[in-house]
């Protein structure tokens, strides 16, 4: 059985304790079962397959790089921390100061485009390239989930016509 | 003076033998950045910008290009679009993008000094000239210097997208120059803090300091026909300096080769990179290498100093142990995020066992260059605030300031305020040293003298490390390695593989070498060279060992198993009368016809770091007409782990109490309401000399750290974190006045012991 001491700013997500028991085979694993008691944990910690770079993992006291199938079974204690050289606010930093209409983008529809590079940020490179206004129509030819013609429409009132061979299921 | 706990029967650890690059430094041999010579060597130089927050409108480089003897000219234009990742520098970890954007600016000029175009030529001042020729139209905008003004909601904004990122993942309605918050948080600090006997509530501020490494950054640079690139560089970690190029480039890691020169201090402050990837790109347009060298003036306003911080405290005392502690950190972080708040926050309280705090820490952006690491990132500051307000109470309480601390002391199995416990360590050894010094039990006395204490805590670092150690036929060992030497690592490490082979020191050669040549190594930094490469040349020379174990027992036709290893000499005996027995230097000999050359190699990511305490005791003498202090004596104790040669360690400790010294009395950016950095100059920015200081007086408290063979720890960092507080208090133990602000200058002091302020 470990330990986990849950760091303050995540206590919200798990009823408020500072700590919690939990017994998993790996790290991997500790988080996932933290996620059952503390929807969404998982996600604040690990992104890209890793911990977050803006944070650290401290097993019985030893922060390091820990992978996430570090073995769990003898560990006593784990402590989620911030970086030691950490402080750096990466999220979103490129999208949102290159553009900054789809940098407002919360919902996840925007935010996660499924693949690929940023899509709206290339619509929204491409759109000051031209004169987009309420009223113009925009035909959106291979539009796949039609991310880029629901961005155009709100943003700037164009009517968009969007079509696909593929089919969002 | 030295107290331990370790193994008295090391060979070679815990003796003073000479350095290997004493003399090739004092003679001027050592070969450093500035002195690489190449032929058709260009000469580049930067432009910078000369407002602190400006918008780059536009950049005209034509005419610079049309001088004769102009070479190429590179404007963050000939940067591929940087990527929006983070790599990790060991105690520090920067973002792609804003590296490539602090290298080069592109949209905006964030601080005085800001990079923004640069220019290789057959001579500097060619190259000077042709910088005169860009014209670089700006925007001038608001700047904001102060750490609490750049909190302010209606405070120009470095980003306008920029919002404040909380660890829990939330963020703030409005975009603002506060990058992060971070919150430790444990029992109920407010509860604690109204049942207590004593509060003591202060604010505490520090200036932004820079490392003042005597060798200015440098980078020699050449693009080879065939897309390869060779980078010779002062740098702190050679691998680093190979990824952050490749990152920014785009180009393949195995393509950069980066030839890590003798290096003139750092301190952290070599971590990150600012002029590699300039000299690569203008040796890739012109077809020539390029040289680039930062005057003084370019390091103090274009390298990356340490957070000017302030830091509010709030701390209740109950029956004489520290009930509950509330403090707010707000630490500068520059043109970019990426203070070492965090640090800080997480070291404050470290030394003691405290059940309840609340500890908010905030990563500000203002319009000052963005910082790097120094010596112990962010402790210093935090210990100056706590270490303060600690003596405050024991004062308030009738306490022995050391008595004091022994008795709120942190101890293995207590948790620091991230939740982690502590493994073994050594503060109640570091303050009873102090407290069993001749130096505490000597009386200080006469008027404007005072006496201070001070404790402080660093955690170490770990990371990767490789080594390969290549046995010669005449028994010497040449020792191949990848960590920059800042600090004495040669000797360090190779009198640890020494001792794991039972050689003498003189026997074996340790060289740095580039990054073609050897495995992958992490920086040298976090104090972590000795401990985490001395763990890999541990396991390397384990690994000639067990190979000499293996010949000797293949020969004598008995099992591997039962064939010592010790002191050097390798034996076998059946406990019945039969015994056979070779050497470490019959091995070596003989190697050739017995089955080809005995290399050890080692390549690891270390664990069973240790981190580490001091305690420091200072008296000074306070002039109050000239507003002069002057340090009568001081002793430091620390908890080394176990002092692989204690003369190093010693060096560490001075070192680092002079920096701290200078730190706390007169060392300061100071800048005029444009941002401009006034005292760019090592004339008016004050460090402290030999005449400044008196011996510093050192206690190597060895408590071996149990997660390595030797027991070491790191050692470089911890020694800068008391000496602030340390100086402050004995300051307010002089003139009964307490310094809340850095530095402690002769005027500042004048102003408060006559009420001029």
């Amino acid at each position: 059985m470990t330990l986990v001491y849950i760091p303050a700013p995540l206590r919200d997500m798990c009823g408020g304790v500072a700590t919690l028991q939990i017994e998993a085979p790996t790290l991997d694993a500790l988080l996932r079962a933290l996620d059952v008691r503390c929807p969404g944990f998982y996600a604040r910690v690990v992104e890209g397959g890793r911990v977050r770079p803006e944070l650290a993992v401290a097993i019985d006291g030893e922060a390091a790089t820990y992978p996430l199938s570090e073995p769990m079974s003898h560990v006593r204690d784990v402590s989620i921390i911030p970086a030691i050289g950490g402080g750096a606010g990466i999220e979103d930093t490129e999208i949102a100061r290159r553009y900054p209409r789809t940098g407002q983008r919360r919902d996840r529809w925007f935010a996660e485009p499924p693949m690929g590079p940023h899509v709206l940020g290339l619509v929204e490179h491409l759109s000051r390239e031209m004169e987009l206004k309420a009223g113009t129509r925009v035909l959106d030819l291979g539009c796949g989930r039609a991310t880029s013609s629901m961005f155009l429409a709100e943003e700037f009132g164009v009517e968009t016509w969007a079509t696909d061979l593929y089919a969002p299921t | 003076m030295t107290t331990s706990e370790r193994s008295t029967n090391y060979r070679v650890i815990g003796t003073r033998p000479v350095r290997p690059d004493g003399v090739e430094k004092v003679t001027g041999k050592a070969q450093y950045g500035a002195d690489v010579r190449l032929p058709g060597l260009l000469h580049g130089r930067i432009l910078r910008s000369p407002h602190a927050h400006a918008r780059i409108v536009a950049i005209d480089t034509s005419e610079a290009e049309k001088v004769p003897g102009v070479f190429a000219v590179v404007t963050h234009r000939d940067f591929p679009a940087a990527r929006d990742v983070v790599q990790e520098l060991g105690e520090s970890s920067v973002n792609a993008m804003e590296l490539s954007d602090n290298i080069l600016a592109s949209k905006k000029a964030l601080y005085r000094g800001h990079a923004v175009a640069a220019v290789a030529a057959t001579s500097p001042h060619i190259a000077e000239e042709a910088l005169s020729k860009i014209r670089v139209e700006y925007q001038v905008l608001p700047t904001v210097l102060d750490v609490r003004d750049a909190m302010r909601e209606d405070a120009p904004l470095l980003n306008e997208t920029r919002f404040t990122k909380e660890l829990g993942g939330a963020r703030s309605e409005k975009p603002s120059n506060i990058a992060s918050h971070i919150r430790f948080q444990g029992g109920n600090a407010d509860d604690a803090i109204a049942g207590a006997d004593v509060v003591i509530e202060r604010e505490y501020r520090t200036k932004m300091v820079h490392q003042g490494y005597i060798e200015p950054h440098n980078a020699t640079a050449s693009w080879n026909a065939d897309g390869t690139v060779t980078i010779w560089t002062s740098t702190q970690g050679a691998f680093s300096v190979r990824g952050q190029v490749a990152e920014i480039l785009r180009h393949p890691i195995s393509s950069i080769r980066v030839i890590p020169m003798e290096i003139g201090g750092g301190f952290g402050g070599k971590l990150p990179i600012y002029l590699d990837p300039v000299a690569a790109l203008l040796s890739k347009k012109s077809g020539r290498p390029v040289k680039v060298l930062m005057s003084r003036t370019d390091v103090f306003e274009g390298s990356g100093p340490t957070s000017g911080t302030w830091i509010k405290i709030k701390l209740g005392v109950k029956d004489g142990k520290i009930a509950g502690v509330k403090a707010e950190l707000a630490y500068e972080a520059g043109a970019y995020p990426g203070s070492p708040v965090g640090a800080g926050s997480m070291t404050m309280l470290a030394p003691y066992a405290i059940d309840n705090f609340q500890v908010d820490g905030y990563d500000v952006c203002l319009n000052k260059p963005k910082v790097a690491a120094y010596r112990a990132p962010g402790s210093p500051a935090a210990a100056f605030a706590l270490e303060q307000a600690l003596d405050e109470a024991a004062r308030a309480i009738g306490a022995d300031p050391l008595q004091f601390r022994l008795d709120n002391s942190a101890r293995e199995g207590v948790r620091m305020v991230t939740g982690a416990p502590l493994a073994k360590v050594g503060h109640e050894e570091c303050v009873q040293a102090i407290l069993d010094s001749p130096h505490y039990k000597s009386p200080i006395e006469g008027p404007y003298r005072g006496r201070g204490v001070a404790s402080g805590y660093w955690f170490n670092g770990g990371m990767q490390s490789s080594v390969t150690a290549a046995v010669n036929p005449d028994g010497t060992v040449n020792l191949i390695e990848g960590s920059t030497d800042i600090g004495g690592s040669r000797a360090s490490l190779s009198m640890q593989l020494a001792e794991t082979l039972g050689i003498r020191y003189e026997d074996v050669h340790a060289t740095v070498v580039d990054t073609d040549s050897v495995g992958h190594n992490d920086v040298t930094g976090g104090s972590r060279t000795t401990f985490a490469s001395g763990l890999a040349v541990y396991e390397a020379g384990m690994d000639i060992r067990r190979q000499m174990r293996e010949r000797a027992a293949r020969e004598w036709n008995v099992p591997a198993d039962q064939v010592e290893y010790e002191d050097g000499r390798i034996t076998w005996s059946d406990g019945a009368g039969n015994s056979r027995e070779t050497s470490f230097a019959e091995q070596a000999r003989t190697a050739p016809q017995k089955g080809g050359p005995i290399v050890g190699k080692a390549s690891l990511s270390a664990r069973g770091v240790g981190g580490a305490y001091g305690t420091h005791l200072v008296d000074v003498e306070v002039d109050p007409d000239t507003g002069k202090v002057t340090i009568l004596r001081y002793t430091a104790a620390q908890d080394v782990g176990t002092a692989i040669h204690p003369s190093y360690v010693e060096g560490q400790i001075q070192g680092a109490v002079a920096q701290g010294v200078g730190w706390a009395l007169n060392e300061e950016y100071y800048f005029d309401d444009n941002g401009r950095m006034l005292n760019a100059s090592f004339l008016d920015y004050r460090m402290p000399t030999t005449l400044d200081l008196p011996m510093i007086d050192t206690i190597l408290v060895e408590v071996p750290n149990p997660g390595h063979p030797y027991g070491v720890r790191g050692v470089g960092e911890v020694p800068i974190v008391p000496p602030l507080a340390a100086v402050a208090n004995a300051i307010a133990d002089a003139t009964g006045k307490r310094f809340t602000e850095l530095p402690i200058s002769p005027r500042r002091l004048v102003e408060e012991l006559h009420g001029l302020a």
